[in-house]
């Protein structure tokens, strides 16, 4: 977890709206920061971090939902809350299908919005320590041999020792330290957690 | 050229003296067809007389023989010179004439005094006299010595030299009386008793006595024994030649160009069936010798048939049916036949001449007595049909307006009404007929409608009036219709009159719900297509305000609450809760049906508020609006919500227009004076104006939408021209289209109010 607070930036063109919309987040304890625009957001490239962003959808200039276009091409994109007085469906579907967090409609409830921050910041954070544990399991996966990835990938296919020492021409106990080395190294106890761990591996891409 | 146009008819019909300026006339184009505008002109009953260029135009109609002069204007001027043959052919034709009626006087003489009873060539040159303008007077003079000169030639009892001589004796004489006449005589000519008795006292009295008085003086000076006698039968042979002679000759010559027009076949049997009786019965008379014991009693015979000439062919008949008596009379006394030969032929001429003389100047008169009254009665016949014709017009036009119409006096009395007040209110013509006006009004009014009555007739200028009061007629059932009042002067010799109107406005007021309704519709039409943008005006400031409330809660519950933010939470909340009510104020005004009173405005104001209106919208269309104002201040006078819709529906038009633009797309709003009328364009960047569709643009149901009504742009327009102004379209040069109103400044509509 890091020590950072969340940073909540505000993006709508609308002051009296934007003004108190930050003042509440400030209010609930939130760091917040004001843009009057999706330009001027862009412009001010705030330093990732946690938080996320609450926008209003139509804006002169550059709308909300082209900045949640324009965003998803980062690594780590903040979560996005929609913030609109037309709640119109269709807009809400596209902002949800491209990974919107949340999309309330003016005025807001205090719960709603915060509830909406916290939701988003969680996903962040657990979005976050995702990432962080995909990073340790592949510098697990990096420190093993060429031989041990092997019997690892046939292990996880299910392959029985003697079927893997048949496979590879190499005898069945050596198959067995080396599975026993794989074990260690992916800091696994049991085969499902083994299966469980490539399994996520896969997900990510196999690095090479 | 054309026969008896119909201006002509206007003329014949139009009241006498009546001044011709500024009227295009054309007579039946005898004499001369004058069209366009003649510079000057007079008319009477059937003698109409004008100028144009330098042309005359002259026509005699019913009263021939009218020689027509106007004050310093003579015959002469008022003629054009190509009526009359070339002066040398009249020259001829007068010599033959007067040589023919010489002769036929010297065949008719009564010895011893080598006179006539009868002179009638001194009646021809009389008669050409009279009718030849000026300028030709010397043809008759050339013809008059021709004639004289051949005519006593080879005659024993006179030689060429003195008639010669006496033929200038004559012609300056009947000159002179002819002169006199044409100057001085009373219009029209033979036509009423007062004229004929200066012709009389002329032709019959001075123009004889000059002419035969020389003579006389003459012969007494050379001692003749008879100078008496000669001189009286001298003059009565003179002056009966020019009495009887000198009518039928003037009337014949004038009516001939004419004579087609009164032409008729019954006419013409009677003419010839009178100059018969009276020729037969002329010789019965004077060719039978009576017992000399006897009273001539059948010397009266022509009389029934003289009167008869008198009563239907007027003077010039008279004159005619007289002549021919005289001839015949003439002749039997000079041969020793009839009544009149008595005694010695000196006696003969003189008891001749008497009777003719006896004869002619009652019949004479009576003639023209009789044409007097007749005029006078045709006049009046035809006073009384156009009267009734105009009174008919007048009903006419009274009975086909489509308002309730009365002419009511000055004490309000009813003196005539149209169908409509039965139609309209239900009142029977005789019940409402003489009856005070206030009777068709309720009785809270009817104080009211008198004093207003009283107020139109007491005004300095009796002037039209129209009064905006919304007044009430009652009708007969007791129900009660909104009518204006409009009071028109109307005046009679007697007393003014006031037409009084009651324009129902029951249909107009309809019609007016209509037309403000169809301007509601189509605002609320333009208003909802914005529905969510304008929502979203209300909308934000209310979200704001929650927020703000919201967060000012949270800091009040913290452990130390931060006062000063508080207090600017606090603002902000009251600043958007006025931007909030500020939206609805505008959108409540819009949607209301009702029109506002008419005020001064800044258009500026107008614009600002419906650009404010549509922010949201042109932004969630991606529109920029800019306003470009010259004009800040410029004030107009009108509803400021008609003025906002005139507005939103350019705009909403503009950004329609818009739709398919793939690049910028900008709504410009231009406001500057020009003279005394602001100018508003809406430009916007779209395709601009298709050249078919330009023409039909503001036509009503006219519309490219497919979902269009129609009536945007109808209605806008009538929106400015309802305000005084004007709405066009155009297309900018370069792309997009561009529409523009004009509307009149407030200060020059405050000019036209004072």
């Amino acid at each position: 977890m890091s020590e950072i607070a969340p940073m909540i930036h505000v993006i709508d063109d609308d002051e009296s709206v934007r003004k108190a919309v930050t003042r509440l987040l400030k209010a609930a304890g939130y760091e917040a920061r004001s843009y009057a625009s999706a330009g001027e957001f862009l412009l001010a490239d705030p330093r990732p971090g946690p938080g996320c962003i609450v926008l209003d959808v139509r804006m002169p200039g550059p709308s909300g939902l082209e900045l949640q276009a324009a965003l998803s091409k980062r690594r780590d994109p903040w979560p996005l809350i929609f913030l609109t007085g037309h709640g119109d469906i269709p807009m809400s579907v596209q902002a949800m299908k491209a990974g919107a967090v949340d999309f309330l409609t003016k005025p807001v409830q205090r719960q709603a919005l915060l509830s909406a921050v916290t939701n988003a910041l969680d996903i962040q954070r657990e979005k976050e320590s995702l990432i962080r544990k995909e990073e340790g399991l592949r510098v697990c996966f990096e420190s093993l041999t060429d031989r041990e990835r092997r019997i690892m990938e046939l292990v996880v296919e299910g392959k029985l020792n003697k079927q893997i020492a048949a496979t590879l021409g190499i005898a069945e106990r050596t198959v067995k330290a080396h599975r026993a080395q794989v074990m260690e190294k992916m800091k696994v106890e049991t085969l499902a957690d083994l299966v469980k761990v490539a399994g996520r591996l896969e997900d990510f891409g196999r690095p090479q | 050229m054309p026969q008896g146009s119909g201006s002509e008819v206007a003329i014949r019909d139009s009241p006498p003296l009546n001044p011709l300026k500024g009227r295009s006339i054309a007579t039946n184009g005898r004499l001369a067809l004058i069209e366009g505008q003649p510079e000057w002109g007079v008319w009477r009953p059937g003698v109409v007389a004008a100028k144009k260029g330098g042309s005359w135009g002259l026509e005699i109609g019913e009263l021939t023989g009218s020689l027509l002069t106007d004050g310093q204007r003579s015959l002469d001027t008022m003629r054009p010179a190509s009526r009359f043959p070339h002066p040398l052919l009249i020259a001829a034709g007068f010599a033959i004439l007067f040589f023919v009626l010489q002769k036929l006087t010297f065949l008719l003489r009564f010895p011893p005094f080598e006179r006539t009873a009868v002179w009638v060539p001194g009646a021809l040159t009389f008669t050409a006299l009279l009718i030849l303008p000026w300028r030709q007077w010397w043809s008759i003079y050339v013809g008059l010595c021709v004639g004289a000169f051949t005519g006593y030639y080879g005659e024993a009892h006179i030689s060429g030299g003195l008639a010669l001589i006496a033929a200038q004796f004559h012609f300056t004489m009947v000159a002179a009386g002819a002169a006199a006449i044409r100057r001085f005589w009373p219009q029209p000519l033979f036509a009423n008793v007062g004229s004929l008795f200066v012709f009389v006292l002329t032709a019959g009295v001075l123009v004889p006595l000059a002419t035969s008085a020389p003579i006389d003086l003459f012969r007494w000076w050379s001692g003749a024994s008879d100078v008496w006698p000669v001189a009286v039968r001298s003059f009565l042979c003179t002056s009966l030649g020019m009495l009887i002679a000198t009518p039928p000759f003037t009337v014949s010559i004038l009516e001939f160009p004419d004579w087609r027009r009164h032409f008729t076949w019954g006419k013409c049997l009677e003419i010839t069936l009178l100059m018969l009786l009276i020729v037969g019965v002329g010789l019965g008379v004077f060719t039978s010798t009576p017992p000399a014991d006897v009273v001539p009693a059948l010397i009266y015979a022509p009389i029934p048939f003289l009167l008869w000439a008198a009563l239907r062919f007027e003077i010039g008949g008279t004159g005619w049916a007289l002549l021919i008596l005289a001839y015949i009379s003439t002749w039997s006394a000079v041969y020793d036949y009839g009544p009149f030969v008595a005694g010695n032929r000196a006696d003969h001429v003189l008891q001749l001449q008497l009777f003719l003389l006896a004869l002619s100047l009652p019949l004479m008169f009576m003639a023209a007595s009789v044409k007097e009254r007749r005029r006078a009665f045709s006049a009046l016949v035809h006073e009384t049909q156009e009267r009734t014709r105009m009174e008919n017009q007048f009903r006419l036009v009274v009975e086909s307006a489509p308002n309730a119409m009365l002419i009511v006096d000055r004490q309000g009395r009813v003196l005539l009404m149209n169908q409509q007040i039965t139609r309209s209110l239900g009142y029977a013509t005789e019940n409402v007929m003489g009856q005070s006006w206030s009777m068709l009004f309720p009785s809270r009014f009817k104080k009211l409608v008198d004093d207003r009555l009283h107020q139109f007739f007491s005004s300095a200028t009796l002037g039209w009036s129209q009064d905006k009061t919304q007044w009430c007629a009652r009708r007969n059932d007791g129900s009660e219709i909104p009518v204006e009042i409009e009071l028109t002067p109307i005046s009679n010799q007697f007393e003014p009159m006031a037409l009084a109107t009651l324009i129902d406005q029951s249909q107009r007021r309809k019609a007016e719900e209509a037309q403000r309704d169809l301007v509601h519709a189509s605002r609320l039409a333009v208003l909802s297509e914005f529905t969510a943008s304008l929502a979203h005006e209300i909308n934000q400031p209310l979200a704001a305000i929650l927020s703000n409330a919201e967060a000012g809660e949270m800091l009040l519950g913290s452990a130390s609450p931060p006062l000063d933010e508080i207090r600017r939470i606090l603002v902000d909340i009251r600043q958007d809760d006025l931007r909030a009510s500020d939206v609805i104020r505008k959108l409540r005004a819009l949607f209301r049906r009702d029109a506002l009173e008419r005020q001064s405005i800044k258009i500026r104001q107008v614009v600002d508020d419906v650009v404010t209106l549509l922010r949201s919208e042109s932004q969630r269309r991606g529109v920029e609006v800019v306003v470009n104002s010259i004009s800040e201040d410029s004030l107009v006078l009108g509803d400021p919500i008609h003025l906002q819709q005139i507005l939103l529906n350019l705009m909403a038009n503009a950004m329609e227009a818009m739709v398919e633009i793939k690049g910028h797309r900008r709504l410009t709003i231009s406001i500057h004076e020009q003279g005394e009328s602001v100018v508003v364009s809406v430009a916007d960047s779209g395709p601009g104006i298709p050249a078919d569709v330009m023409p039909k643009l503001f036509e009503r149901f006219f519309s490219t939408k497919p979902d269009g009504m129609g009536m945007g742009l109808a209605i806008t327009r009538s929106l400015v021209e309802e305000h005084g102004g004007r709405l066009w379209a155009e297309n900018q040069a370069g792309g997009g289209a561009k529409f523009c109103f004009r509307l009149p400044l407030m200060s020059a509509v405050i000019q036209t109010l004072v």
